[in-house]
This record gives C-alpha cells, sequence and structure tokens, in this order.
C-alpha cells in the first residue's frame, strides 16, 4: 500500500489519529432573532454575499490554526517522527510566504508548501501528500453552519444572486467541493482571495465584485470578521449583516502541536453544539459547566488516568484525596470507576490550618514557639486586619496577647501589612509561647489522632493526593507522624510542585507532578502559574476549610469546617457547574471509552498542558468575563475574598504594567485592559504588555498585535 | 600529591580498594549510568534522587556511591525512593571515603549503559537532560562527538534546618558555545552536572583521577577531549548549586567552600600539565619563554593603561558632578565649557584606546609569533 492509499484509509477512517469527532455530528448552534433578521434584509436586496469560514462553513477545531496540529497527527502516522514539528513549521512558512508576497495581496497554498518544504527539506519528497493530508483535514473539521445555511437557502428561494467571498490561500477549486460537500450547491460567483490577489482586508475585493455583479448597495453581505466582514465593506457601500455564532477566538497560548487537539475539540463543541438555556451568550452557570466538560474533562480526566498508572507502577495501596483542592479529582475518579481498577482511596479532611499548627506545636521545643509556627500565626497574603489574624487560629481568645496587640501594634480593625507590625506581632506570641501552645495542644492531639483514625499511620505504601505546589502538607504530616516516632510510607501525587518543593524533599518523603515539576523554573511553567488561583477555586469542595476536629465520646474523629458564605455562594453560583461538567463528562469518557469529542486515550499529560496554556496565557473573551470573577482567597483560613480579576475599573496608563506584574493571571488582566482601553492608549498599553509579558514569547503575544 | 612517586600527572588511576555492593538490582534497560557521590549530606541527597527520577528519558540507572558517610542515613532515605527507582539503583558503601574520583571510578567500575554522566548529590537536573542530550549522542550525525555538555542555572541557596531554601537562579557565566580546547585549558566550562559522556571513551581515558580532591572533572574533560570534540546544547537544562561557606564544610560546595583548595590544585594541575610536557620535549621552553615573556609584557602593559582609564574616568565623574553643581546652582555652565583642552585630548585618547586596543594586542601577538616562526 503506497503512502497516498494509506492516507486515503486514514482520513476515511472516523478519528484514525484518535482525535477527529465523530464526523456526522452537525452543528446545532442556532440564533433565531438572526435568521429573522436576515430574511426581512433579503426582501429589499438583490444579491446575498457569504463570508465562508466561521459564516457559510466553520470547524470543529476551536481556532483555525489548529487544522495544522491535526493534519500533523496524520502525518505522523504515515511518516513517523519527520513529520514532528509540522504544524509549527506551516504556521511559520505561511508568515514567510505572506511576508514574501509583494505583487498580490494574499498567497496561495501552493506557495506556503513551497516554503515549507524550503525550510524543512527533509518533507520536500511528501510535498504531494502533506498538501492533501492538509486538505483532508479540514474536511475532517468542516461542517456547514444550519443559520446561513437557511439564510443561503430563503435567498435562493427569493431569488437573490449568490457570491462567496472569502480570504483564504487554498483554491477556489478546493473551497468550490467544500461547499458543495456541505449543501451549497450553487453561486454566482466565488471569490477566493488567494487566486484573485484582493482581499476582503483590504476591502479592494469589493471593486473587483462591483465590476462583475453590480451595485454594492444591492448586496447584503454576511460575515464573522468586525474588520473584514463588518468594516471594510460598509465603508464600500454594503449593507452588512453580522453573524457572530461561530466565530473562532484565536488563541495561541498551547505549542501548536497535536497534544492541543482534545481540549480544542471539546472547547469547540461547547460553541457549536450548546446545551440547552446555553446559547450563543451563556450565562454563567452553562459557561461553567462548558469549561468541565471541555478544559476540566482534559485537565482532570489526564490527572486521574496519570494517577492511576503511577500509583500502579510505585505499588501505592491507599490513596488520600486532600481537602479542599483533591475533592473534584476525587469525584472524578470514583465516577471513572477507577477505585475499582486502581488502589482504595478516601477523602482526607486536613487543612493547612491544623496541620502546620499541629507541626508546629511538634517542633516547638522548650515551651518556645519556632519560628516556623510564629510565621504562619502572624503572616498573610492580604494584609488582613490584625483582628482577622488573631482570630482566626483563636489567638483571640488569649487577653494577654489581644491587650499587647492593642497596645504595640495598634486597633484591631487595621490591616497588618507593614513588616515591623508583623514582627512586633511575633515577638508578642513569642512572649506568649507558653499560652498559645496550651491553645494549640488539643489541636495537636486531635489532628494527630484524626490522622491515625484515618490510617495514616499504616506501615503500607499510601500517598496524598492535592493540587500541590510546594509539598508542604505531606512535610508536615510526616513531620507529625515522625514525632510520634512513626515513620509511614507516604508518597504524594500532585498537578504542579513548585521549584521550592525540591528543598524540602528531605521532609517529604517521595512526590511528583503531573503537569508541573518542581526541576522546571517558575518562568518555564508560566501557564500553569497563572491558572493556580483558578484552579484551586473550581476544584475546591462543597465545603468550608478545616478548622479542627471533634469527637463525641467513643464516635469517630470529624472535621469541624468552616463554611464561609461567600464560599458557599461562589460554589452554589459557579463552581458546581464547572464540577458537573467534569464528572458527568469524564463517567461517559471513561465508561465508553469516549465522548462526542474526547477519548480516554487522548487524556495524556501532554493535552493537560496544552489546555492549561491555553487557559492561562490565551483566554477567551469569555472565559476572561466569567473566570475572572471568581474569588479567591490566598490566606489559609480563606477569610478575605478577591475577585481574580478586577475588571470594571479604567486604568491610568501608568498602572497597567504594575496591574498585570500583580495579577495571578497576567495574561487575562493584560488582555481585559487592552480591549477596554481607548483607541488613541492603544499603542501604549500595548507597550506595557509587551514588555511585562515578554516571558511569553512572540507568538503568545500576537493577539496583542 | 600529584607527582608522588614520579607518577605522570594525568596517569590513570587503577582502584585497588575493595567496595561494597548493598543493595542493587536491574530494572529497565540502562542506556545511561549516573553517578552519584555523596556523604552526610541527607538535606541534599534527596533532591538529587529526585532529580534523576523526574527525568523523562528513563532508561538509566543510578550508582550511588556513599563514600565513607552513615549508612544508616542513606539507607532511610533510600526507603521513600525504593518504589520509584524500581530496581534501577545500585547503593555502594565505601566504608571510608576515598575521595571524590575514587568515587566515581567506584561507580563507573559498574556501569554498563552506553553513555555515563555524574550527578553530584547536591546537584540537579532539568527534566528534559537525558532526553535531550541522549537524543544528540544518538544522532549518526554526532557519531563523532565524544560527549554533550548543556548550559545551566546558578542556584545560589541555604540550608535552613532540614530544607534547602534557594535565594536566586542566574545564568551560568562562563557557558561556552563551543567546548574550545584553548578555553577548557584556562578555565572549566562544563560543571559535572552539565555533561553527559559516551562510556567507550573510558577504553582509552579510563577514569577520574583520584590523586585529586578537587577539580577531578576538569582534568577528566581535558583527556576527552583528546580523543574528540564535545557537542553542546545551549539551553539550560542543568541546575549547579552554590552555597556559601557559612554552610559549613559538610554542605559547602566543593567550589565555593574549597576556594583555597581549588586555586592550589589548580596551579599544581597546571604546572604538572607543564613538567609533563617539558620531559617529553625539552625544546619547548624554546618556545614557551618567548611567548610567556611577550604576554607578560602584554600584561604589564594592559595593567598599567587600565590604572589609567581608572583615573581618567575619575576625572571625568569629578568634572560631570562639576557641571551638575553648576547646573544646579544656575550657571550657565556646559561640559566642554568645563573641560580643558589638555583633558579633552586625554579623554579622545582614552577613548581611542578602548576601541582599539584588541587589535591591536592581536597584531602584537601575530608579530611575536612570526619572529617565533623565523
Amino acid at each position: 500500500m503506497g503512502l497516498a492509499d494509506c492516507a486515503t484509509e486514514v482520513a476515511d477512517s472516523e478519528g484514525a489519529c484518535g482525535l477527529a469527532p465523530t464526523p456526522s455530528r452537525r452543528v446545532t448552534v442556532t440564533d433565531l432573532g438572526w435568521v429573522e433578521r436576515v430574511e426581512s434584509a433579503l426582501v429589499d436586496i438583490d444579491v446575498l454575499s457569504l463570508d465562508i469560514f466561521d459564516t457559510a462553513l466553520t470547524r470543529t477545531l476551536e481556532s483555525p490554526v489548529d487544522v495544522f496540529a491535526l493534519t500533523e497527527a496524520r502525518l505522523v502516522q504515515l511518516l513517523g517522527d519527520e513529520a514532528r514539528g509540522y504544524a509549527k513549521s506551516r504556521e511559520d512558512a505561511e508568515r514567510a510566504a505572506r511576508a514574501a508576497e509583494v505583487r498580490v495581496e494574499d498567497v496561495r497554498f501552493d506557495a506556503i508548501i513551497d516554503r515549507l518544504v524550503t525550510h524543512k527539506p527533509e518533507l520536500a519528497r511528501h510535498r504531494k501528500l502533506i498538501g492533501e493530508e492538509e486538505i483532508r483535514a479540514e474536511e475532517l473539521v468542516l461542517r456547514a453552519t444550519p443559520d446561513v445555511l437557511a439564510a443561503y437557502r430563503r435567498a435562493r428561494e427569493l431569488g437573490c444572486r449568490i457570491i462567496f467571498v472569502s480570504d483564504m490561500y487554498h483554491s477556489t477549486e478546493t473551497l468550490a467541493k467544500w461547499l458543495r460537500k456541505h449543501g451549497y450547491d450553487h453561486w454566482d460567483e466565488l471569490l477566493v482571495s488567494g487566486d484573485i490577489g484582493l482581499t476582503k482586508a483590504r476591502g479592494t475585493i469589493w471593486s473587483h465584485i462591483q465590476d462583475r455583479i453590480g451595485p454594492l448597495d444591492r448586496i447584503l453581505h454576511i460575515g464573522d470578521d468586525s474588520w473584514s466582514d463588518e468594516e471594510r465593506p460598509r465603508q464600500a457601500g454594503v449593507n452588512v449583516l453580522p453573524y457572530v455564532a461561530v466565530r473562532s477566538e484565536r488563541r495561541f497560548g498551547a505549542k501548536l502541536t497535536p497534544a492541543l487537539l482534545a481540549h480544542s475539540f471539546a472547547s469547540r463543541a461547547e460553541v457549536i453544539h450548546p446545551r440547552p438555556g446555553g446559547e450563543t451568550k451563556p450565562a454563567a452557570r452553562h459557561f461553567f459547566y462548558g469549561l468541565g466538560a471541555s478544559f476540566g474533562s482534559v485537565v482532570v480526566g489526564g490527572f486521574i488516568r496519570w494517577l492511576e498508572q503511577r500509583a500502579k507502577a510505585l505499588d501505592v495501596k491507599h490513596l488520600y484525596f486532600c481537602s479542599r483542592d483533591g475533592w473534584l479529582s476525587h469525584a472524578a475518579w470514583l465516577a471513572a470507576g477507577l477505585d475499582r481498577s486502581g488502589p482504595s482511596s478516601s477523602y482526607l479532611h486536613i487543612s493547612r490550618q491544623t496541620l502546620n499548627l499541629s507541626a508546629g506545636y511538634a517542633e516547638s521545643r522548650n515551651g518556645r514557639l519556632s519560628e516556623e509556627l510564629l510565621s504562619f500565626l502572624s503572616g498573610s497574603w492580604s494584609a488582613a486586619p490584625l483582628a482577622t489574624i488573631l482570630g482566626r487560629c483563636g489567638l483571640d481568645g488569649i487577653d494577654s496577647i489581644v491587650a499587647s496587640a492593642k497596645d504595640e501594634i495598634g486597633p484591631l480593625e487595621a490591616p497588618l501589612s507593614r513588616a515591623e507590625d508583623v514582627e512586633k506581632l511575633k515577638l508578642i506570641l513569642f512572649r506568649e509561647s507558653r499560652a498559645v501552645l496550651d491553645l494549640l495542644g488539643p489541636v495537636h492531639e486531635a489532628t494527630l489522632a484524626y490522622l491515625r483514625q484515618e490510617g495514616l499511620s499504616e506501615d503500607e505504601h499510601r500517598a496524598l493526593v492535592d493540587a500541590g505546589w510546594h509539598g508542604s502538607l505531606q512535610a508536615s504530616i510526616r513531620q507529625l507522624m515522625q514525632s510520634q516516632g512513626l515513620r509511614p510510607r507516604l508518597s504524594g501525587f500532585y498537578y504542579g510542585l513548585w521549584p521550592a518543593a525540591r528543598g524540602r524533599r528531605l521532609a517529604t518523603g517521595w512526590m511528583e507532578g503531573f503537569v508541573g515539576s518542581d526541576y522546571r523554573t517558575l518562568s518555564e511553567q508560566s501557564g500553569l502559574h497563572g491558572v493556580v488561583d483558578i484552579l484551586e477555586e473550581l476544584f475546591a469542595a462543597p465545603h468550608g476549610t478545616v478548622v479542627g476536629y471533634e469527637s463525641g465520646k467513643g464516635a469517630a474523629w470529624s472535621a469541624v469546617l468552616s463554611n464561609r458564605s461567600e464560599e458557599m455562594r461562589q460554589h452554589d453560583q459557579a463552581v458546581v457547574y464547572f464540577q458537573q461538567g467534569v464528572i458527568e463528562t469524564l463517567r461517559e469518557v471513561f465508561a465508553n471509552g469516549r465522548s462526542d469529542c474526547l477519548r480516554v486515550e487522548n487524556l495524556t499529560r501532554d493535552a493537560a498542558m496544552a489546555a492549561i496554556e491555553q487557559l492561562g496565557m490565551a483566554p477567551t473573551s469569555l472565559e476572561i468575563q466569567h473566570v475572572g470573577n471568581l474569588q479567591h482567597a490566598a490566606d489559609f483560613d480563606h477569610s478575605c475574598f478577591r475577585p481574580l480579576l478586577h475588571l470594571d475599573e479604567r486604568l491610568a496608563l501608568p498602572e497597567v504594567a504594575d496591574r498585570i506584574s500583580h495579577s495571578p493571571w497576567p495574561a487575562a488582566i493584560a488582555k481585559a485592559i487592552y480591549q477596554r482601553s481607548n483607541p488613541e492608549d492603544r499603542p501604549k498599553v500595548r507597550e506595557a504588555v509587551l514588555s511585562r509579558l515578554a516571558y511569553l514569547g512572540e507568538r503568545r503575544l500576537r493577539s496583542f498585535h | 600529591m600529584l607527582d608522588q612517586g614520579e607518577k605522570a600527572p594525568l596517569m590513570l588511576y587503577e582502584s585497588s580498594r575493595e567496595h561494597r555492593v548493598e543493595v542493587g538490582g536491574k530494572g529497565a534497560a540502562e542506556i545511561v549510568s549516573i553517578i552519584t557521590r555523596t556523604k552526610d549530606r541527607p538535606v541534599l541527597l534527596p533532591r538529587a534522587l529526585a532529580s534523576v527520577l523526574s527525568q523523562e528519558f528513563t532508561d538509566w540507572h543510578l550508582y550511588l556511591v556513599n563514600d565513607g558517610g552513615d549508612r544508616a542515613v542513606v539507607e532511610a532515605i533510600l526507603a521513600d525512593y525504593e518504589a520509584a527507582f524500581s530496581g534501577r539503583i545500585t547503593v555502594i558503601h565505601n566504608a571510608d571515603g576515598l575521595g571524590m574520583e575514587a568515587a566515581s571510578n567506584a561507580g563507573l567500575s559498574l556501569a554498563r549503559g552506553d553513555y555515563f554522566t555524574i550527578h553530584d548529590d547536591d546537584d540537579s537536573w532539568h527534566p528534559e537532560f537525558l532526553a535531550r542530550t541522549v537524543e544528540l549522542l544518538r544522532s549518526p550525525a554526532n557519531a563523532g562527538y565524544v560527549g554533550v555538555c548543556t548550559n545551566c542555572h546558578i542556584v545560589n541557596e541555604r540550608i535552613v534546618g532540614d530544607r534547602v531554601i534557594e535565594d536566586s537562579l542566574s545564568t551560568w557565566g562562563y557557558f561556552q558555545r563551543h567546548i574550545d580546547m584553548r578555553n577548557l585549558l584556562v578555565r572549566n566550562s562544563m560543571p559535572p552536572i552539565t555533561v553527559l559522556f559516551r562510556r567507550s571513551l573510558l577504553k582509552d581515558v579510563a577514569g577520574f583521577n583520584p590523586s585529586l580532591p578537587v577539580l577531578g572533572d576538569w582534568e577528566f574533560s581535558l583527556r576527552a577531549l583528546t580523543l574528540g570534540d564535545i557537542a553542546v546544547i545551549d539551553e539550560p537544562l542543568a541546575y549547579y548549586h552554590h552555597r556559601q561557606p557559612a554552610a559549613g564544610a559538610q554542605y559547602g560546595n566543593s567550589v565555593s567552600h574549597g576556594v583555597d583548595r581549588h586555586q592550589k590544585f589548580d596551579v599544581l594541575l597546571r604546572n604538572s600539565a607543564i613538567r609533563h610536557a617539558l620531559r617529553a620535549d625539552p625544546s619547548l621552553v624554546g618556545i614557551l619563554q618567548p611567548i610567556l615573556h611577550a604576554v607578560d609584557e602584554l600584561s604589564g602593559r594592559v595593567s598599567e593603561l587600565q590604572q589609567q582609564n581608572g583615573r581618567l574616568m575619575e576625572a571625568l565623574s569629578e568634572r560631570q558632578s562639576q557641571v551638575g553643581d553648576s547646573r544646579r546652582r544656575g550657571e550657565a555652565g556646559s561640559y566642554r565649557r568645563v573641560l580643558s583642552y589638555d583633558e579633552m585630548r586625554d579623554l579622545a585618547k582614552e577613548v581611542w584606546w578602548e576601541r582599539n586596543r584588541r587589535t591591536l594586542l592581536y597584531k602584537l601577538m601575530r608579530v611575536v609569533k612570526a619572529w617565533l616562526r623565523k
């Protein structure tokens, strides 16, 4: 069998690369209001002009360039490793071809492939196959848009002439084939920029159309691009009716490799196959469900698959999913049925508060608080009021501490933000070490009793499962156990670990990260770093933080929870829908081996990383709007909630760079600020963005150019 | 001492001391043999073990040489890692410390991989280190290279209790994009954590020189380079960890903690190499002497010019502050008015010298070489 035959076979077998969605599934998104508007507009015009991509046809992939990644996946199957890196080379080749083309306004597919094989000569002998495979990849993912197809048919009924106008490098012949395949079987003109050398983007194509078709004011143009399909034709005197229901938002967060396809298909499905009630502008609940079914499923699904493999490889007998960030992973683990094939599991109620207080108590010597415990008791990421800092661990119940704090630091309501005030508080607590240790003694005893009850003191190999990032939870538990003369075989599995974690590996024992490693620099992990606060909110349990443990006479120990109303409200309004999206999707994927657009074998570490990088470094406008509204608490007591993004204020230019630097989600705040800035301020905003986010690289910053 | 017993300075060591292999087993295919030397550094060792275990390339075997350190401590740490190693570790407990290079040889004597590398117990790798270096050496196009080194990050750190606190991260200042024998003879630009060698080269250069308490890796690299070139990957795929002397003898780096010892053995090693060369060919003195004399003269001249430059910069700085003062006082002073003609001339000379110094020195060297050829 030759390569071309093989390619045909691959193309014809559904998902031969393991990534294609169900070919027969049609686009279902519809905007009834728009269809009505177009029907009335058709009455007054002679010609209906239709844009092709993301208007008459759309792709089941999130971003147009993702087709190159699909092509690479298919080429690797056919050609092996020499095709790896194709997608990136293909993208670069198109940019180079465009830059080199000076005679006409657009390039042709042949010119792009010429450029590609010049840069990647090892592929030169496969030139024909590459061209065919890219066209096949497009065919696999192209679908008709029902609203536009309906408008087209109505226009035909009314006797309007039809023209298709596209800024595209593929040939007129290729586009004609695709249009016919999807139900557009007649037109008066099909104008493709690659062939005629004129574009919608520059507006030059409209005079050409006037010459061939007639007066522009008798034409109604429908398209998705705000510049090429709205602004430019309007300037030329064409009637315009935008269609944005299937508009793609280009994102360049993930590397352009086949790993991004799982997330790309899943995310796109949320746009073109909306769930009931979640039409073109989904409300928060629909948005978060969709985010869970796409981003969440790829990330959490990849994690639990990896977890199962690693736990088996290390012969781990039991997994403890830790509160609160491990809650969703545990729910997904159970929904996927992995507790039947993998190690046993349970949910462990622990928190930084109980563990650090207990471990700090255990390591305090001679009736004096340890330095680490003092830092923990007095520290705050959010400059919380003094009263909050004292109250969160019950220190406000020690009169002498409260009195000294008032005298030496100031009013209890004032935020504890100055370094010297924190040092003063440490000194006060150190003076009162005995009283503080008396307070913490029962917490220490109860925590130990709970951990023993849950089996943490057992000899067999067990592991903690949590979001990550410093290994402090694992170190504290081992420290507590060791203070009792025990040496449990306790490992840890996390979504990610930061470099600081590698410095405490003596205390933690073995631990490993899924998508983040303590042996990679923070800047290398900026995608993951940008979504940490998001993951912590979306993965969190539907209960508050653990503040202690209680037990009736002879009864089991159980956690005492601090259920804060802000947290619970956020959970009910947003987080619960995200988690439902994840759990229901993964239940289906693991039960059947696949869902509409995800296959279990595609839930990999690379796919999860790609999803994280897309959200972290190239969020869409909808993601910025909804996810940016989530509130996050940085302190261990979850007392101060702040929105992930401050979107509602217009920033002065000098503040822009500072705001980006200090944001937990820098790419999102940069995009939000840029989009909201006045046109005259944009160059300076762009300059600030590019300087602060230079580490993201040129490709990821293209949306600011 | 380096030349004790009339040994040639680069003579290869052959260990006659026994070592005991206490724990071991073969797991996956051993493509890379990793040698880690440790002695009583429990805070650092787990980080090094996890660095190896975090490699994306997994066909390796670790030879951990506990060179006279507390055996129970090492075993307690390894208990946490046993499952993760899955048989890919052999532990060698030396009852007494043999020294760093002899410890390396003890590990190498058991190695079976196509490649080997020294991963010290205080350093660490990026997860892609082995994948990238092995890929490079495996490529037929790179068959001529005897090894490969990468760029690295320098991590400045300190030890607090049972933790290592990393204070700063910077790039390796001595990194060379090409491993040039001439540069490597002057300075070691390849920390061991950045290098992977073909094991086949051991047939010709044998192991590390055990008579060197420090700089053994440098000396080994020089010998390796006599067999072939070392390829370079210009990406920081390793971490070279530095701790200040305050860390104490147990946790100090061989570099930052033993500066004096480094300097001493640096000199001894150079003396030894020259001595070896002169014994083999005494006529080299006739070439070396005039070259070194010319270089010495040039060094003296450069030193004089540097001092002159320093004085001029001071004068310039003083003048600039005078201009600033006069402007603040509202005087119509300017840079040109403040500098005298002579000062301007000196300044121009200085600028010219700064721009042309390299060229002049290079020309001078050519003259010396031409003279020597005559």
